[in-house]
């Protein structure tokens, strides 16, 4: 049970660091210009970016820390599944991402880290629920 | 009833809800199987349903018959129509006059598209701006007069669906402050949802403002407007009026209204015509899991039936109490696969619009069509199967059902 949700844990890390530059580039990632450094998206894909890296070891701690290191698993969950539900914060209140609704952070930036965050922070809830088996 | 006489928790429902969490990733299987499923299919219906919602808003909406376009501007028009991506063409000059004098032609409304500045100046960068003539329009202008009951002034604009701006609020476009009029109902066209509705004297007003210091200039390229929409009397023939404004301007495209979103009425047929045995595969896909894992979850609780037999439930009232919460399982899933499809497609609609290209509405009216088919379809598909597997374990005498082992 641990390992599969390490292995959601490091395809969730992955993804978060991949979408604001990649996948779903904000407006800067986008050819915006670099005037579009200073729109709400940068920093809100820096800090998505930011929280993926953190995703990513928490999911090596869960993955490779030995048995009875229970304390350090369950705080490596709990650490990624607040970073899953701070993206709804993050993107939704503040910095947020641009307002108009074309802009690519808006079209693709923002749902596909949202569904990332959702699925991460249900995928840690369960390990953290399922901490009796390990 | 406890061994100390009182009564259990929450009573029957509780006692198999503890009975189930006794063989959890079987649990799991079952639900997962059952989400996904209605997760896949739910959000195949609701997309075809979205995009057939739209197309007939927004046909109802534009009010035209013949569209006036620049040659070759196709894919920029198919994009702000469909995406509300902003878009800048202009039409030959004089064109207006020309088409004002043909036989057939009841009406025309001439409109500018323009487009936000990426700048301070402006509050919203990248927003679709339409000038359009308030004394001629006939796409929104009666829209608002009919829940305005007035006429819109230079000052004041009308935004779409998507922009978020209440009315009465300030709204700064290059360096002049609109006010907003009203917001238009979302009819899952970029055209209308993405875009923000001024009048010329507004468009006039603004251009003015641009061209002070320290702000980004904006010139709009009057008597050239980038479409001109054509209303066409009683009795006249599409065909024949759109081949004279051929005639009259090679420079321009016309596109008759039923072929302005032919290839969106196009993409829904595929998916009509594919949908049915994509739901039949899908579904006995569903099935053939659903039935394997029922076999394997059904045997873990043969203990529990023994033990149910053994203190008296007869066998009916066992299979209809574990087909019971068979039932309930499978429409919690399914009710809970539908709410993600359709939440997945609310998040992801900009991105259908605007970069796919399809015409979108999730209306909460298309929510309620699907869910009790999807609902009855979950409940039999995993009761029926749970119902047999318990009839058959149940043929066994007690003391079988409850050893461990066999």
């Amino acid at each position: 049970m641990t390992r599969a949700i390490a292995i959601i844990l490091i395809v969730t890390g992955a993804l978060l660091l991949a979408i604001p530059v990649w996948l779903f580039p904000v407006c800067f990632h986008a050819g915006g210009g670099q005037h579009a450094r200073m729109m709400p998206c940068f920093a809100t894909g820096t800090i998505t970016q930011w929280l993926g890296a953190a995703t990513l070891l928490c999911a090596l701690l869960v993955l490779f820390a030995s048995s009875p290191k229970v304390k350090m698993k369950t705080g490596a969950l709990l650490i990624a599944a607040l970073a899953g539900a701070s993206l709804f914060f993050i993107y939704l209140v503040v910095p947020g991402v641009c307002r108009a609704i074309t802009m690519p952070c808006r079209v693709g930036t923002l749902p596909a880290a949202l569904v990332t965050g959702g699925v991460q922070a249900l995928a840690a809830a369960a390990g953290l629920a399922a901490r009796k088996r390990w | 009833m406890t061994a100390g006489g009182e009564k259990a928790p929450f009573g029957r429902a509780g006692f198999l809800a503890r009975l189930a969490l006794r063989a959890p990733l079987k649990l799991a299987a079952s639900v997962t199987v059952m989400f996904v499923f209605s997760l896949a299919m739910g959000g195949v219906f609701l997309f075809k349903a979205g995009m057939a919602a739209a197309l007939a808003k927004a046909q109802g909406r534009l009010g035209a018959d013949l569209m006036v376009v620049p040659k070759g501007v196709e894919v920029p028009l198919h994009k702000g129509l469909v995406g509300g991506v902003p878009s800048a063409f202009s039409l030959p000059p004089h064109l207006e006059e020309k088409i004002s004098s043909l036989d057939g032609v009841a009406a025309l409304a001439p409109q500018y598209f323009l487009a936000s500045a990426q700048a301070s100046c402006c509050e919203k960068g990248n927003l679709f701006l339409v000038g359009f003539d308030p004394t001629r329009d006939f796409t929104v202008r009666p829209w608002a007069k009919e829940i305005l009951k007035r006429e819109l002034t230079d000052n004041e604009i009308l935004v779409g669906g998507a922009v978020m701006k209440a009315p009465g609020a300030p709204f700064f476009l290059y360096g002049h402050n609109f006010t907003v009029a009203m917001m238009l109902e979302k009819t899952g066209l970029g055209f209308f949802d993405n875009s923000a509705f001024i009048t010329i004297g507004g468009v006039a007003a603004m251009e003015g403002s641009s061209h002070q210091p320290g702000r980004v200039p904006l010139t709009v390229p009057w008597g050239r407007p980038s479409v001109i929409f054509v209303r066409l009397m009683p009795g006249a023939t599409a065909d024949r009026v759109a081949a004279r404004i051929g005639r009259l301007a090679p420079e321009a495209t016309v596109i008759a209204a039923p072929e302005i979103f032919r290839k969106s009425k196009e993409r829904i047929a595929l998916l009509s015509g594919a949908m049915v045995p994509f739901a039949l595969a899908s579904w006995l896909v569903a099935a053939t899991m659903v039935c394997a894992l029922q076999i394997l979850y059904w045997r873990e609780r043969r203990e529990a039936m023994g033990l149910l037999q053994s203190l008296g439930m007869s066998r009916s009232a066992i299979v209809l109490t574990f087909g019971v919460e068979a039932a309930v399982l499978a429409a919690g899933s399914a009710f809970a696969g539908i709410l993600a499809a359709a939440g997945l497609l609310h998040l992801f609609s900009p991105y259908i619009t605007i970069v796919s290209g399809y015409p979108f509405l999730l209306d909460s009216s298309l929510l309620g069509g699907i869910f009790l088919p999807a609902l009855m379809g979950a409940v039999t598909t995993c009761s029926l199967p749970a119902m047999l597997v318990v009839l058959a374990l149940l043929r066994h005498e007690p003391y079988e059902l409850l050893r461990r082992s066999g």
